[in-house]
């Protein structure tokens, strides 16, 4: 693709090849932007349990196959998870393990923030169907938690229900 | 498609020691072949820097740059001079280069005072007042920039096309790419996923963070093969990000 002069010395030409050689932009970091964080949600709840669990515990295929067996309601995807009346409390512990995975990982291939809902969402679950709390925090860390994913606007239905349902519990207020 | 020994379109001005040292070898032979290679890769942004410094056309750069070439690189055995401790091979050559011309031009204007002595070219006084650039070195930077970014994409596209990867190729050219490089639209996450058919945030993230990856491994190496042995890519590359940085908008 030759080019002519004027087309080399245009400044947005020069920005752009700038852009090209700046190895913080074009490495791992800043993958999405937060406009991308509501489809990002949404696809991670319509997500396979199955195959994002794979790489938490090999023997997910049939641990699910029983708990479906046990169960009246689907319990296909991440959503089916957070919405279920009394979901598998050790596949609740499972999924809160992969969110705190990609919480800290660097090697995480989730957005941080998309973690940490998905990591409180399944801590209100645990609290809210289940009366346990799947978690060693206190309850100001877990008020505080809370508070913060209900303040994401992105974050929509079914996770806010829950986050609300467990911030009411926690005395949080409405958050 | 240039793999990794290939240089796309001949071009390449990074300094490569090895060859500089070896064309200002004293065995004639080994001069004219690391010459040989050497040359080619640089003429691409000499000629560049002669459009923009001088407001030359592109057809007299050409003629000004072989005529350097020949009478200068190669008659006055300029890179028998180079040195690396003193500094980079290109400002050695564009310094050589912007004297070069300037004499071409003094000389056409003193024939065009004494038409007598020769046939003249057509000639515009214009073209002979340097243009005010902020730094002179800057369009031979931009070329250079320019074909090693091209090069790190052949590699990456190439490489794609061999491990049967195009899903990482073609998120990164729309995600990355074409974005930063054509002004297109940045393709949204939902879009993303549409059009590959990914069935995760896990597996969409994993083939553009691979891409970014490959394209960083990439373009350092081609900034490694050119550059010499000893060079650190990275600072390389950083330095040549800074400089165009501060020139873009």
């Amino acid at each position: 693709m030759p080019m002519q002069p004027e087309e080399n010395f245009d400044p947005l030409h020069i920005t752009s090849l700038s852009r090209m050689l700046d190895l913080e932009a074009t490495s791992h970091s800043g993958a999405w932007s937060p406009a991308d964080f509501p489809a990002i949600l949404d696809h991670q709840l319509a997500a396979a349990l199955e195959s994002e669990l794979a790489g938490m515990d090999f023997e997910v295929s049939l641990k699910l196959e029983a708990w479906r067996r046990q169960s009246d309601h689907r319990l296909e995807s991440f959503a089916d998870l957070l919405t279920h009346p009394r979901p598998p409390l050790e596949l609740l512990e499972t999924v809160k393990q992969f969110a705190k995975r990609h919480r800290s990982s660097q090697d995480a291939t989730l957005p941080p923030e998309i973690a940490t809902a998905l990591y409180f969402a399944c801590i209100a679950v645990g609290l809210t169907r289940l009366g346990r709390r799947i978690t060693r925090m206190d309850d100001d860390a877990l008020r505080g938690g809370v508070r913060w994913a209900l303040d994401q606007q992105w974050i929509d239905e079914p996770v806010r229900d829950v986050l609300h349902e467990a911030a009411v519990l926690l005395g949080a207020g409405d958050g | 498609m240039a793999e990794n020994s290939g240089i796309p379109d001949g071009r390449f001005p990074a300094t490569r020691w090895s060859l500089v040292a070896r064309a200002g070898d004293e065995d004639p032979q080994a001069r004219r072949e690391a010459m040989e290679t050497l040359l080619p890769k640089y003429l691409s942004a000499l000629v560049a820097h002669v459009q923009y410094r001088w407001s030359s056309p592109r057809e007299q750069a050409e003629d000004l740059v072989q005529g350097f070439v020949a009478n200068v690189v190669l008659e006055k055995e300029l890179i028998a001079t180079a040195d690396q401790q003193r500094g980079k091979f290109r400002t050695l050559l564009l310094t050589a280069l912007d004297r070069f011309v300037s004499n071409q031009f003094r000389g056409q204007r003193a024939k065009k005072r004494c038409p007598a002595a020769g046939p003249l070219r057509p000639y515009d006084e214009r073209l002979a007042v340097e243009k005010a650039v902020p730094d002179p070195s800057l369009a031979f930077d931009v070329e250079w920039a320019r074909t090693v970014v091209a090069e790190a994409l052949q590699r990456m596209c190439g490489e794609c096309r061999a491990s049967n990867r195009m899903d990482v190729w073609e998120v990164f050219r729309c995600r990355v790419v074409e974005p930063l490089m054509e002004g297109a639209a940045v393709p949204d996450y939902r879009e993303i996923v549409q059009r590959f058919g990914f069935q995760s945030p896990s597996q969409a993230s994993n083939v553009l963070i691979t891409g970014k990856r490959m394209y960083a491994r990439l373009l350092k190496g081609v900034v490694a093969q050119y550059a010499g042995g000893g060079c650190d890519s990275e600072s390389e590359i950083r330095g040549l990000q800074a400089t165009l940085a501060r020139y873009g908008r």
